[in-house]
């Protein structure tokens, strides 16, 4: 979808129409085997619908995914953060690498599920050790991400930055971040995918709302189109997030590029 | 005033080997004149830019600069930053005072007028050179160090840079070093003329050229050339 616009509209109305068939030949293909196995364990398409319809009535599915995303919204902020600054950082001071590399292998060896239980046991099952452990999830894969990128700066743009007495903040804002825009859009991208995925853990151990939370309570009663209900449509959420923000702010830094569009 | 004085520079090239950049090297440009650098390539000229830059702390020696305005420098590469279109590489350079300072009459004098909103990877390598000629002029430095700026272009467009540099001069006197290894474009430009040896980099030599610079036609640079030549052998 990168390129819309720079197809022609045929090209255009052709690459939409490839989309929606793409999903309408798997809705179909569930529809069938849903009426195939005819059991309440796997239900039909037409199910899910009626059930996301309902809970979007009484403004349950809303509150659910909204509570969701602000943490994933929260948690992304916080390990983008930290992240980008520790691998900027360790990427630039090659000491400081050496001593803390080791620490970051073993972070990012450490399962999001140990890094969950351990913070509510110590810090109680509050909002703050929910975020906080799915951003601690996140931060070594941005830092790794990140050091690769500030091991890649080009030396000829940090001397000309320091010819012409750029501060630490016009060099930060215009030499260093638009080098480091590739892997930053990398780990921003891998990231989001992988939080929201964390976060529904999270709610699911120590959260009473929220889409983890929601799907706890259905798996007790076996209720799959609840689960399937809630789950799509945060899916539809996240698809949103990278159709408004995540792909038009790649655009938007990739525009100096010869032949961008 | 600029004054150089190195004992000596050396690298060590990743396999261990040492390699010695630039010998024992004294020379100094004096307030509101020009210099041209002039040596064999390879001999260590971009390293003594560097140095005096201060873009490599690591030799043997003293640098004093008692130009107290800002340092201004033309790498052999334009060096803009891609990200940032033409005018926003020129005024990043400036200091928050200036930065809103009217740049047009520079863009109409170096040829730019029009391209301001262009990122530096639409221009072709001439224009980019411009670019970073401009850069370097707008912000009126008063010591202002220029690496083979005219390096790989066609000796036209080449002979036009070497004229707006002239007249960007003239119009408000700057000490300036400029290193090549185009003996002509030297004399041409230059009140003076440093002759390098291969290197390690030493002096070999000195020669003032005091035909004023609105008399440096063809045939006067061409007799210069020769006088040059004749003065110290062996520089070609």
């Amino acid at each position: 979808m990168h390129g819309l616009g720079g197809l022609g509209l045929r090209a255009q109305a052709w690459s939409a129409a490839t989309f929606l068939g793409s999903l309408a030949a798997l809705v179909f293909i569930w529809w069938a085997a849903a009426g195939l196995a005819g059991s309440r364990a796997f239900p039909p398409p037409q199910d899910v619908l009626a059930f996301i319809v309902t809970e979007a009535a009484s403004g349950e599915l809303a509150f659910h995914l909204g509570m969701t995303l602000m943490r994933v919204g929260a948690a992304f902020v916080l390990a983008m953060t930290i992240g980008s600054a520790l691998g900027i950082a360790l990427g630039r001071h090659r000491g400081a690498d050496r001593f803390f590399g080791p620490w970051v292998i073993l972070f990012l060896n450490i399962p999001a599920l140990v890094t969950i239980v351990l913070a509510y046991i110590w810090f109680g099952l509050t909002e703050a050790a929910a975020i906080g452990a799915v951003a601690l999830n996140k931060i070594p894969n941005v830092v790794v991400t990140l050091r690769e990128g500030a091991r890649a700066l080009d030396p000829a743009y940090t001397e000309m930055a320091t010819v012409f007495r750029f501060s630490p903040f016009r060099r930060l804002r215009h030499v260093i971040l638009p080098q480091l825009q590739p892997y930053i859009a990398a780990s921003m991208r891998s990231g989001i995918a992988l939080i929201w995925k964390i976060v529904l853990v999270v709610e699911l151990l120590g959260r009473s709302n929220g889409v983890g939370f929601q799907i706890h309570l259905h798996f007790q009663y076996f209720e799959v189109a609840a689960i399937l209900g809630y789950t799509l449509s945060f899916v539809a959420v996240m698809l949103a997030v990278e159709l408004l923000l995540l792909q038009p702010y790649e655009r938007a830094a990739r525009r100096w590029r010869p032949g961008h569009a | 005033m600029l004054d150089v004085a190195i004992r000596a520079k050396s690298f060590r090239s990743a396999d261990g080997t040492v390699i010695e950049a630039v010998g024992d090297l004294r020379l100094s440009v004096p307030t509101g004149r020009f210099t041209c650098l002039v040596g064999p390539s390879g001999c260590g000229k971009t390293t003594i830019l560097r140095l005096i830059l201060g873009l490599d702390r690591h030799f043997d020696g003293e640098i004093a600069i008692s130009e107290t305005g800002a340092v201004a420098a033309v790498f052999q590469e334009p060096r803009l930053l891609p990200w940032r279109t033409v005018e926003e590489n020129i005024r990043l350079a400036l200091p928050g005072a200036s930065a809103g300072e009217d740049l047009s009459g520079l863009f109409q004098t170096l040829g730019l007028a029009g391209l301001e909103t262009f990122y530096p990877g639409e221009l072709s390598l001439g224009l980019a050179r411009r670019a970073a000629l401009a850069r370097a002029f707008a912000l009126r430095p008063s010591l202002l160090l220029l690496d083979e700026p005219f390096v790989s272009l066609d000796e036209a467009l080449a002979a036009r840079l070497r004229g707006l540099l002239a007249e960007v001069w003239s119009a408000r006197p700057t000490t300036v070093l400029m290193v090549t290894h185009n003996l002509r474009e030297a004399v041409e430009l230059a009140d003076e003329i440093v002759l390098l040896t291969p290197r390690p980099a030493r002096v070999s030599g000195v020669y003032p050229v005091t035909v004023p610079r609105s008399r440096r036609d063809a045939a006067t640079v061409t007799a210069l050339l020769a006088d040059l030549t004749a003065a110290h052998p062996g520089t070609a």
